[in-house]
């Protein structure tokens, strides 16, 4: 039954006006987004018309064939998946392991750790620019992804920290007291009963990470010169020249950029919810 | 746990003082070393060159066919081509530069060079250029890129002065004067329909700067302070302010895309832009004319910033056989054939003489009526105080758009701004 | 956000294992170094380097005319930060957008975590199309978002006439430009805070709601005494989190202001920015860093003593 869909408690008036309010807000953040497929689908490149039709007249794909195959939009993406997925890897590699060490063992330093993964959210991104650049010259490692993916997963893996320790703190200690008791050393119970438990929160540490990385621009602007390893945000931003912006081939190459992320979100959305846990209410 | 917060700040203090302390013998430039200059065995061997561009993308393939059959002609050399936007090709060249790296040479408007040249991170040219060589390029342009007698650019194009565009089918005979222009854009403007006789960049005064030039006008005295509450400055207001508030012939809010936009639709009787857009308003089909920016209450043509692109050498390029490719590479890019592709792709003129009295340059009607543009054109000053300048030309156009203040205060208030934001580059 | 640590760990903060007779790992006392090594590694690296390299750099003159040999000159750029009247404009401007912001995303998160909390047709799809300003490339969204506040053309002015409203100045005048800055930021950071909140309200047990029913509680009520509290833990980091990414956001206002040269749209990092590359003052522009660095610092470590409060009410 119909009834079955909602809540008991919920009467039909009150679920109409939450559905109103919920379709409002979805028009509110679906509608950049789709501004920006009418600019893509409009031929010429016009970045402007004066309705709000969502479908031009004269609709072409010719912007989107032309970011395809004439630009190298596949590349920067192909690059992009790349350091995206490695930062992603790392990024819930390194935050599992310490988000561990932080919810189950005191040890000397602890605070201090966690305040300086803190120091890290509170840099202004300009005073960071000439140092990163400076620092990765002196590793050797500009024109590398590894001279990415290093300050993205530095960047990333406090706020995943946090998430994985909120989330360890929720599953009982017991659990593992048993498995020692059982004989299973340190790292078997990590693998073998925590991280099963936690799929949730490695989601949002692989899905954070895998953002951060996927959508920087000012770090990937200094690091990489090569165009062969050109990322999508550097393309994009290269299509923008001082007046003459090809807005339709941009808009669509944008479009294309914000699938796989879509696609990521789609997939992980069910444990996004449960894996948020920044500060846990479990405790 | 705030305790703690303090705890760490102040080790964190403490080492970074301690750091701080240790490298103010050191200077902060020797962070960065300079790349190795091995010295040479072999005459032929091997150089990659990097080379920074900020182009549009249609140029692209010019760029890429013309170095890939240099590097047939010298196969010791290979040329990477890296395409950045204006804005991030300055800054990064600074960054890069810095940390003793950076590209071989550097492409880009010519008011870059002040910049670089004063910061040191560019090197001087006469020597790695031939007197030979530079003879084959136009002498006004070349003496352009000078500071303080030394060359420090390579022009290989000139010109990129704005002109009137007009509509022919709405403009039959372009207007001689801005009087006559007002008249024009009125007759054309409905704004119940989305018609408008006459857009621009309404918010870069680059698009305007046509009038205090024309005036003669000068942004800067001989010590480049500012000198903007002049009457030609408060003329250009008063053109800006008149357009929007009394003659109504320009939609509010006019950026780039909107006037284009207009422009390409048909909805726009004039333009002014420059050379960069002639092709795509032709290619949307707009029976597009040229013409010179109308003629000023002295009886003078309209005068447009002229500027051009000039390619520089890193200053941490010392080797010689590095020098010696660059020269080469330089040397293809000032070549006429080299030049002529790009005049018939992006409208500029080129710089090379030969190029220069080619029969598509002289016989092509846009090139004719640009070239006489340029003719009564200024050239933009290319020290970096013009940033300065920009900034505070710029900050009150807002407020002259939608009628708050009068041009007088306009100009009063430009020129405190331009004081200001120079005291900060000496600072 | 270190005050989660004390709240959460602090019913069993010391392993029982030692007590455990076996010959594993967990009783060394290395143990949970080996397991925060790799992330403080590389997290030092580009954290130390950094902070070392910015103060040296802001007690230097490096400037257009003193780039590649600058000297150092004490305190001077601090001493010109803290005697100019506009930066504490500024900085009273920053706490008016970091506030306006934040304060948007929490409250528009939560109700939208509120609404969506309960069994709901379409939900899942709801969610996601909700989240889809998370999912975009930042940049691209705020350039979108300047086109849709175009006088002219924009969308929201045309929405504005179609309503009987008037169009509004959104780029071209300071105050509107600011207000647009804060809609576009609104819009970019409130899927965040409503999926926060919605794995808050996820794990209030149902049972606290329904004595409060047999208590006869208006949802109001309930919402005030129950909901509200509950999510405290939750939310008061991740809102401290979001006022610090917030406060050093660069891009939305750098890029629907490019037409503006008006300062008074700026907010500290944005003048930053605009003093370290418009103007090459590379020394000031690390000072300026500097102070931005402390002040959040500050920030940061008052809002977990206020923390600490919350935490006893469990």
């Amino acid at each position: 039954m119909l009834r079955d869909k909602f809540e008991r408690n919920d009467k039909p008036v009150k679920i109409v006006l939450i559905y109103l309010a919920l379709i409002t807000m979805c028009l509110i953040t679906v509608y950049p987004a789709l501004n920006m497929l009418t600019i893509a689908l409009r031929p010429g490149n016009a970045l402007f018309q004066s309705n709000l039709k969502i479908i031009p007249d004269n609709a072409t794909l010719a912007n989107f064939e032309t970011a395809i195959f004439k630009r190298n939009l596949l590349l920067w993406m192909r690059n992009s998946l790349l350091v995206s997925f490695l930062t992603g890897i790392i990024g819930v590699i390194f935050a599992t392991s310490a988000g561990y060490a932080f919810s189950r063992y005191k040890f000397f330093g602890a605070k201090v750790t966690l305040t300086l993964f803190l120091l890290t959210q509170i840099f202004p991104a300009p005073m960071l620019l000439l140092p990163t650049y400076i620092l990765l010259a002196k590793l050797k490692l500009l024109n590398n992804f590894l001279g990415l993916i290093i300050p993205y997963a530095a960047t990333a893996v406090p706020f995943c920290v946090w998430t994985l320790k909120g989330y360890f703190d929720t599953i009982p200690r017991s659990l593992e007291e048993s498995a020692y008791i059982d004989g299973a050393n340190v790292l078997t119970t990590f693998f073998k009963i925590i991280l099963p438990l936690s799929k949730p929160a490695l989601a949002i540490a692989a899905l954070f990470s895998f953002m951060t990385a996927w959508n920087e621009y000012i770090i990937s602007r200094i690091i990489i010169t090569k165009p062969q390893l050109a990322t999508l945000p550097l393309g994009l931003v290269n299509m923008q020249t001082a007046f003459n912006t090809e807005w339709g081939v941009y808009s669509a190459s944008a479009l294309l950029t914000s699938i796989p992320a879509m696609i990521l979100f789609v997939s992980l959305s069910k444990y996004l919810v449960s894996g948020l846990t920044v500060g846990s209410v479990k405790g | 746990m705030k305790k703690s917060t303090i705890k760490v700040l102040s080790l964190l203090m403490v080492l970074v003082l301690m750091f701080s302390m240790a490298a103010c013998a050191k200077k902060v430039e020797e962070a960065a070393s300079t790349p190795d200059a091995t010295p040479t065995e072999a005459a032929k061997k091997p150089v990659e060159l990097v080379f920074w561009e900020q182009e549009e993308p249609n140029n692209d393939p010019i760029y890429d066919r013309l170095l890939t059959e240099f590097n047939k002609k010298y196969p010791h050399i290979t040329v990477t081509r890296v395409h950045y936007t204006t804005d991030d090709l300055r800054s990064q060249f600074q960054t890069t530069v810095l940390a003793g790296e950076g590209p071989d040479i550097v492409f880009g408007p010519d008011d870059n060079l002040g910049v670089f040249q004063t910061m040191g991170l560019i090197q001087p040219l006469d020597k790695v250029l031939s007197a030979d060589f530079l003879n084959t390029l136009d002498k006004k342009s070349v003496d352009g890129c000078r500071i303080s007698g030394d060359l420090y650019g390579m022009p290989d194009r000139q010109g990129n002065n704005i002109m009137l565009v007009y509509n022919k089918d709405l403009v039959p005979t372009a207007p001689e004067t801005v009087t006559e222009m007002i008249e024009i854009a009125k007759k054309n403007t409905n704004a119940k329909e989305g018609k408008y006789g006459l857009v621009f960049q309404a918010y870069e005064p680059f698009f305007i700067s046509w009038v205090a030039n024309g005036l003669g006008g000068n942004v800067f005295d001989e010590k480049y302070q500012p000198t903007l509450n002049t009457p030609a400055f408060i003329a250009e207001y008063k053109f800006l302010y008149d357009i929007f508030n009394v003659h109504k012939i320009i939609p509010a809010d006019c950026n780039y895309d909107v006037a284009s936009n207009l422009f390409k639709e048909g909805k726009a009787a004039m333009i002014i832009n420059g050379p960069w857009s002639w092709g795509e308003y032709e290619a949307a089909g707009i029976n597009m004319g040229l013409a010179h920016l109308p003629k000023l209450e002295n009886g003078k043509y309209g005068s447009a910033y002229t500027s051009t692109k000039a390619y520089s050498v890193n200053k941490n390029v010392t080797d010689p056989d590095r020098l010696e490719a660059v020269k080469l590479v330089l040397e293809l890019f000032g070549s006429a054939e080299f030049q002529l592709e790009f005049a018939k792709a992006s409208g500029w003129m080129p710089t090379n003489k030969v190029a220069m009295e080619d029969s598509f340059v002289k016989n092509d009607p846009k090139f004719n009526i640009a070239t006489e543009g340029m003719k009564v054109g200024t050239p933009m000053p290319i020290v970096p105080e013009m940033r300065a300048i920009w900034d505070a030309l710029k900050l009150t156009v807002p407020d002259i758009m939608t009628g708050k203040i009068t041009p007088e205060k306009a100009a009063e208030m430009a020129q405190k701004e331009a004081e200001k934001n120079i005291a900060n580059f000496n600072k | 956000m270190s005050a989660v640590s004390t709240k959460t760990s602090k019913p069993t903060k010391t392993p029982r294992i030692d007590n455990i007779r076996n010959r594993n790992l967990a009783i060394k006392w290395w143990t949970p170094y080996m397991f925060i090594i790799p992330a403080i590694l590389i997290v030092l690296l580009m954290v130390i380097y950094p902070l070392v390299f910015g103060v040296r750099l802001s007690l230097t003159n490096m400037n257009l005319r003193n780039f590649l040999n600058p000297k150092i000159i004490g305190l001077d750029n601090y001493i010109e930060i803290f005697t100019d009247p506009e930066f504490y404009i500024t900085f009273g401007r920053t706490i008016l957008w970091t506030f306006a912001n934040v304060s948007m995303h929490v409250v528009i998160g939560l109700w939208l975590a509120t609404l969506i909390n309960r069994k709901l047709m379409g939900k899942s799809l709801i969610r996601v199309l909700l989240i889809l300003p998370w999912a975009m490339p930042e940049y691209i969204a705020v350039l979108t978002w300047f086109g849709l506040f175009n006088y002219q053309y924009g969308a929201i002015n045309i929405l504005l006439r179609a309503i009987g409203l008037s169009a509004l100045p959104w780029l071209s005048n300071p105050n509107f430009l600011f207000s647009a800055a804060i809609i576009t930021n609104v819009w970019l950071g409130f899927p965040f805070m409503m999926m926060v909140s919605l794995g808050g309200l996820q794990s209030i047990p149902t049972e606290l709601y329904e004595a409060a029913d047999i208590d006869g509680a208006s949802s109001w009520q309930k919402f005030k005494n129950i909901t509200l509290p509950m999510l405290k833990p939750v939310l008061v980091p991740a809102a401290t989190l979001g006022a610090v990414w917030t406060f050093n956001k660069l891009n939305v206002i750098y890029i629907l202001a490019k037409n503006s040269s008006d300062s008074r749209v700026h907010i500290l990092v944005t003048k930053v920015y605009r003093a370290g590359f418009d103007y090459y003052r590379y020394g000031y522009a690390a000072a300026f860093s500097v102070v931005i660095f402390l002040i959040l610092a500050l920030f940061a470590s008052s809002f977990i003593k206020a923390m600490k409060g919350t935490e006893e009410v469990y």
